[in-house]
């Protein structure tokens, strides 16, 4: 044994007998075996469980059932309704979100003093706990004392207090509402972020070309802030399609099923009806829907990473 | 050996060697009970116990997985009428087995022999024929309620509580005359199992019911259920209903009786415990200006199963989990049990006089509290107790519907029949007779 080999630990030496195309894996190993463990075991099972009709009262008598709850799920006599909702619950929520967030950070950017104060001021709704928040929104819309009610009605907006939680046409928003309300301020965060890093010379060069502020924010803002603005709407898609806590909060995803979108229907399935099989072939629905818009984020990601 | 240590070591005087460590696991409960429970546990001084609140709200997810973790407490007291879901799940063992027999009597002997009646199942699990599967606790939940403002009763033509479902109507009418009366008759709408708890008593003094026991075919669509629904559809339909009603839980539902919008709350005998989390003021909390009592049944009764006039559960009874692995442990689990079912222990629920912790709103368990009254059982169960004397209370008992896939039919009545019909959208025949069909398939999958 020559003297380096001497030098080195047992460990180093039989790391040195594993060959090269091995060896390189292995510090990545720790990692792996936790998202195994935490990420694909469970990914795992509930692809497997969607195949069964497992009951949480009942899990040891689950037996293979084929693809019977993937057409269980076209075949509900809810699921269309839930899917209407999921689809405008997501698309007007972060629609929404996304304009009032930009707003909202244009102005702690431009037009506002003491950002930082301001900032943390604004992010409040977005650190506030999740069911807090949402008992808060149930609250101030409640039909029959709401604060929401009381206050339309002191501004003439209505005559009577208008019941919009227990109303099978009105549910739905009063959760979109809360839901803006706590997304809006990371949204303004991330254009505030955007905002301060784009490069003041460019205004000066635009304004010496004549721009005016508007052809400003068409040509100079809008470019340089596009792919943070497709990321954001991104995590608002993201973020708004698998939240549970608002809409269960605030109306149970009732009258009926007329606020009920896709994860209180996965949780109603699971805990109500204990259905654990079927709400895992709904949570597979839900999971295609995510892996198309992380697919997209990551895309966007890639390109931006590419071009800085 | 611990099974040897244990079925040995309860005569050795003084010996700890028997001793064993006990889990004990409390659902639910208001904040005086929770305090109660909590500290009054540490008295008991047989066995070591571990004590653990868990939610209520959770109780199905924690019991699933403590059950398929193989994690179970040895004793759980919490809402007995999910007992046929408990042992489904594999989480209890009857209580009247053969080495507990002889002192069975005994244990029951102080209790209002109803509340046995009802934690007596036939066939539960793996079991044949009848079982007890729990003992009582403090107190039972009792259905159908109503607490009445006696403020607004003594501005109507009535001099007492309405006794008949059209006397309600008519009740309800006239308060709904008064200027501070914005909706006369306040209930839980949203789909919470509150919200069918209080509903069915309904149901059941009309002689209705989910589905025949003998055939196990719903009868959500027979006239027992129906006409059950339909005193809600005639209540919504004569604008008693808060607009509100079905974004109210059972919570906000009282707040509107609390604060005199309202002036009948539909509820269950808690009321009063209810009050207790909106911080009503302590003469309300203790019975005054407001009547809690059992609800008016129906004069003729359209169904075809016996009227039941009470409904009954013990919301914090005591049950033995399978979280025993020795004779010796399940032994000491039933010495506890037996600890808190004396007179003693439960005495803060029967309001005795220096056994005051706060509690309200509850009915106790123990025939003592009946037979000699406290003065402040009576302030806010006076009518119970004239019923009691009268021979006319637990007379035609029943518990509340217990069985397995409970929550699931809940859920679809509260969505599909209570929230339509008392939004309008639904009549009490459509809305019964298009949620038959789901009925059934749950009961299909889950009996």
């Amino acid at each position: 044994m020559s003297y380096a080999d001497q030098a080195l630990s047992s460990y180093e030496r039989a790391l040195g007998r594993v060959p090269d195309g091995v060896r390189v894996y292995l510090p990545i190993l720790p990692v792996l075996a936790l998202v195994g463990v935490f990420i694909l075991y469970p990914i795992a099972q509930a692809i497997w469980t969607s195949f069964t009709d497992k009951h949480l009262l009942r899990p040891d008598e689950a037996e293979f059932v084929g693809v019977e709850n993937y057409g269980e799920v076209w075949t509900n006599p809810q699921i269309h309704e839930v899917l209407w909702n999921t689809f405008v619950w997501v698309s007007v929520g972060s629609i929404a979100a996304i304009v009032i967030g930009f707003v909202l950070g244009w102005l702690l950017h431009e037009k506002l003093p003491y950002t930082s104060v301001a900032s943390a001021i604004v992010l409040v709704p977005w650190v506030l706990p999740r069911v807090v928040g949402a008992s808060i929104w149930k609250f101030m819309f409640g039909g029959s004392q709401g604060i929401i009610n009381e206050l339309l009605v002191q501004l003439g907006v209505i005559d009577d207090y208008v019941v919009m939680l227990g109303s099978t046409e009105l549910s739905l928003w009063p959760p979109i509402v809360g839901m803006v309300w706590r997304l809006a301020p990371l949204f303004a965060l991330l254009t505030l972020t955007s905002l301060k890093g784009i490069d003041r010379q460019l205004y000066e060069a635009a304004r010496m070309d004549g721009a005016t502020p508007w052809e400003q924010f068409r040509y100079v803002t809008l470019p340089m802030m596009r792919y943070n603005l497709v990321i954001g709407f991104l995590l608002m898609l993201i973020y708004n399609i698998r939240n549970f806590s608002m809409v269960w909060v605030m109306t149970r995803g009732g009258p009926g099923v007329s606020s009920s979108t896709l994860p209180v229907m996965i949780y109603r399935a699971a805990f109500v009806d204990f259905q654990v099989g079927f709400a895992s072939a709904l949570s597979m629905l839900l999971f295609a829907v995510l892996l198309v818009f992380s697919y997209y984020y990551i895309q966007v990601y890639d390109k931006i990473r590419g071009e800085f | 050996m611990a099974g040897c240590l244990g079925d040995d070591g309860g005569g050795d005087g003084g010996d700890d060697a028997g001793r064993q460590n006990l889990d004990f696991w409390v659902f639910g409960g208001i904040p005086a009970e929770r305090d109660y429970i909590s500290s009054h546990y540490q008295n008991y001084g047989d066995h070591d116990v571990s004590y653990e609140h868990q939610e209520w709200g959770q109780k199905y997810q924690i019991i699933a997985s403590a059950a398929a973790n193989n994690n179970l407490p040895h004793v759980m007291a919490g809402q007995c009428q999910q007992i046929p879901d408990y042992v489904e799940a594999g989480a209890l063992e009857p209580l009247d087995r053969s080495q507990f027999q002889d002192r069975l009597a005994d244990i029951k002997e102080p209790f209002v022999d109803a509340n046995h009646q009802v934690n007596t199942y036939e066939g539960l699990g793996d079991t044949e024929g009848e079982h007890l599967w729990g003992l009582p606790g403090g107190y039972a939940d009792l259905g159908p309620f109503v607490d009445i403002r006696t403020d607004y009763l003594e501005r109507t033509s009535f001099d007492r509580p309405p006794r008949n479902w059209e006397e309600l109507l008519q009740v309800g009418k006239e308060m709904q005359e008064l200027d501070e009366v914005s909706a006369a008759i306040t209930a839980s709408g949203t789909d919470f199992g509150l919200t069918t708890g209080y509903f069915i008593g309904f149901v059941y003094a009309n002689g209705g019911r989910y589905f025949d026991p003998d055939t196990g075919d719903a009868t959500v669509d027979q006239p027992g259920f129906v006409d059950a629904v339909k005193l809600y559809q005639d209540i919504a339909e004569a604008g008693l209903f808060p607009d509100s009603v079905v974004e109210n839980n059972h919570i906000d539902a009282g707040r509107l009786l609390r604060e005199g919008e309202s002036g009948i709350f539909i509820t269950y005998s808690h009321a009063n415990a209810v009050y207790q989390t909106i911080d009503a003021p302590q003469p309300f909390l203790d019975g005054e200006g407001h009547v809690v009592t059992r609800a008016p049944l129906p004069d003729s009764p359209s169904g075809s199963f016996d009227p039941k006039d009470l409904l009954l559960q013990n919301a914090q009874g005591h049950m033995l989990a399978t979280g025993s692995g020795s004779d010796a442990e399940r032994e000491a689990a039933f010495d506890f049990i037996e600890w808190w079912s004396d007179p003693e222990q439960l005495a803060p629920w029967t309001y005795a006089e220096g056994a005051d912790v706060g509690i309200r709103g509850r009915v106790p368990t123990l025939e003592s509290a009946f037979e000699d009254p406290s003065d402040l059982f009576m302030s806010q169960f006076g009518d119970l107790v004239t019923l009691y004397e009268n021979d006319d209370l637990f007379t035609r008992t029943s518990s509340f519907p217990s069985f397995p896939g409970i929550a699931s039919v809940q859920s679809e009545i509260n969505t599909q029949v209570l929230q339509p019909v008392m939004l309008g959208n639904k009549t009490a025949e459509e809305a019964c007779s298009d949620v038959n069909s789901s009925i059934q398939e749950i009961l299909d999958d889950n009996l």
